[in-house]
């Protein structure tokens, strides 16, 4: 049988149809910000543990922090990232995962 | 009410799972505090779809990551410099200073590389409808359920290229300068002005084009040497499992009713009918009784809705459909 598609994502669909997908970029752009905007050290240890997937003892080691403050300043970090993107949420899971279907 | 709940979300042990790194115990901890209360459900929701959404900025914080280290390298070059030997470290400088331009470059061009098409191209993927579309060249394409189709919004000046995945008839604009090129998976589809179905769908084995009208060449991409010609009235096969290319006549007359919505069976088996109407109509059919398999049916339907289609079968094999949620049941007497 086919793969059938929920309905609820049906109206996602049209609307990625006629924007061309130039939506995709802007979110992109808007998950770039917020992450640009994380305090320096906050974002170094965060990216060392999301992008590189270093674990927290690594990390601690690299920073010459402790475990607790790895742990401290992933969770502030992802707190703000939440509280920037929190209204696009739903958007960015259902188009990329439309987009990425394909 | 007393609600001696304090409800605190314990950020720092939902981050460490997000990043794969809690123990089983502390997993069971979090199971806990997640059947607690619905709002922590959602909290964690959010949380985790942040987490996943930062995949889509992976490709540009590792140029990010790179030129930093690159600049923090530069640093530790120039604090490395004596302090008298003015020359070499102004060498230095320089050679950093070209290398830095040549990054700028180099991501600069890879970012244009990769997000141009985006902007250049159109991609329309249909669900559950037949589409229409008349591309650049003023080439007629229309496009069955569940078909992705990706068209540059302007063609290049000596060939016109797309790509399918899915099902689509299309009625090609002749332009003898610019060969239009359609690619769907393995197979590429070359002609000139001509119209014809393509079928590529993931779910089959096989890559179908059935010409209508002119004639066209299906290879397998990465042998373009090795071209089919088909003609009008001609089917062209290629098997993905065992790369082969065949060519036949096209028996099936139906082949194009999913955009036509005309179909015409000739004393064809019950079995074929109802794969034929789930194809046209997108419908689920289940045929209760498998001796009703053998009945055989002559008729003809021009546009019609499934639920006319279905009458006149029940009326002519004395048979009866069961309707559910986009899905038939059919029930009765088999036949010998």
């Amino acid at each position: 049988m086919r793969e059938d598609i929920p309905e609820n994502i049906q109206a996602m669909h049209v609307y990625i149809d006629n924007q061309n997908f130039i939506e995709t970029e802007e979110l992109k752009n808007k998950i770039y910000e917020a992450m640009n905007q994380l305090p320096g050290a906050c974002k170094n240890i965060f990216v060392a543990s999301r992008f590189e997937g270093k674990k927290y003892k690594e990390i601690a080691d690299e920073f010459q922090i402790s475990i607790k403050t790895v742990e401290s300043q992933m969770s502030k970090a992802l707190k703000i990232l939440r509280e920037k993107l929190v209204d696009y949420l739903v958007v960015i899971a259902t188009l990329f995962s439309l987009f990425f279907k394909f | 009410m007393d609600n001696n709940n304090q409800n605190s979300i314990p950020y720092d042990l939902l981050v460490k799972h997000l990043s794969g790194q809690t123990s089983p115990d502390e997993n069971k901890s979090i199971d806990e505090w997640l059947h607690k209360n619905p709002e922590n459900q959602k909290t964690f929701q959010e949380l985790k779809d942040t987490w996943k959404s930062l995949e889509q900025v992976k490709d540009i914080m590792d140029i990010d990551l790179e030129e930093e280290w690159i600049r923090q390298k530069r640093t530790i070059e120039f604090k490395k410099q004596p302090e008298n030997d003015k020359n070499k470290y102004f060498i230095t400088w320089k050679i950093s200073k070209i290398a830095a331009v040549f990054l700028v470059l180099i991501a600069a061009v890879s970012v244009a590389y990769f997000v141009f098409p985006f902007f250049l191209n159109n991609k329309i993927v249909t669900n559950g409808t037949v589409q229409s579309i008349e591309l650049p060249d003023g080439t007629n394409v229309t496009l069955n359920a569940n078909t992705s189709f990706i068209y540059p919004k302007k063609f290049k000046d000596n060939i016109r290229k797309v790509t399918l995945k899915g099902e689509a008839f299309f009625d090609v604009k002749p332009d003898p300068e610019k060969p239009f090129i359609i690619s769907a998976k393995e197979a590429a589809v070359e002609v000139m002005g001509t119209s014809f179905n393509v079928n590529a769908y993931d779910r089959n084995e096989d890559i179908t084009v059935v010409v209508s009208t002119g004639t066209v060449a299906l290879y397998i991409t990465s042998n373009p040497s090795e071209k089919l010609i088909l003609q009008e009235g001609i089917m062209g096969i290629l098997n993905i499992e065992d790369q082969s290319l065949i060519k036949r006549a096209n028996t099936d007359r139906n082949f194009l009713a999913w955009k036509t919505k005309q179909i015409i069976f000739e004393n064809e088996t019950l079995n074929k009918v109802v794969q034929k109407l789930e194809d046209v109509y997108r419908t689920r059919i289940i045929v209760n009784n498998p001796a009703l398999n053998n009945c055989r049916i002559t008729a003809s339907f021009d546009q019609q809705s499934i639920q006319s289609v279905i009458k006149v079968i029940e009326e002519t094999l004395d048979i009866e459909f069961k309707e559910g949620d986009n899905t038939y049941l059919i029930d009765g007497k088999g036949c010998d």
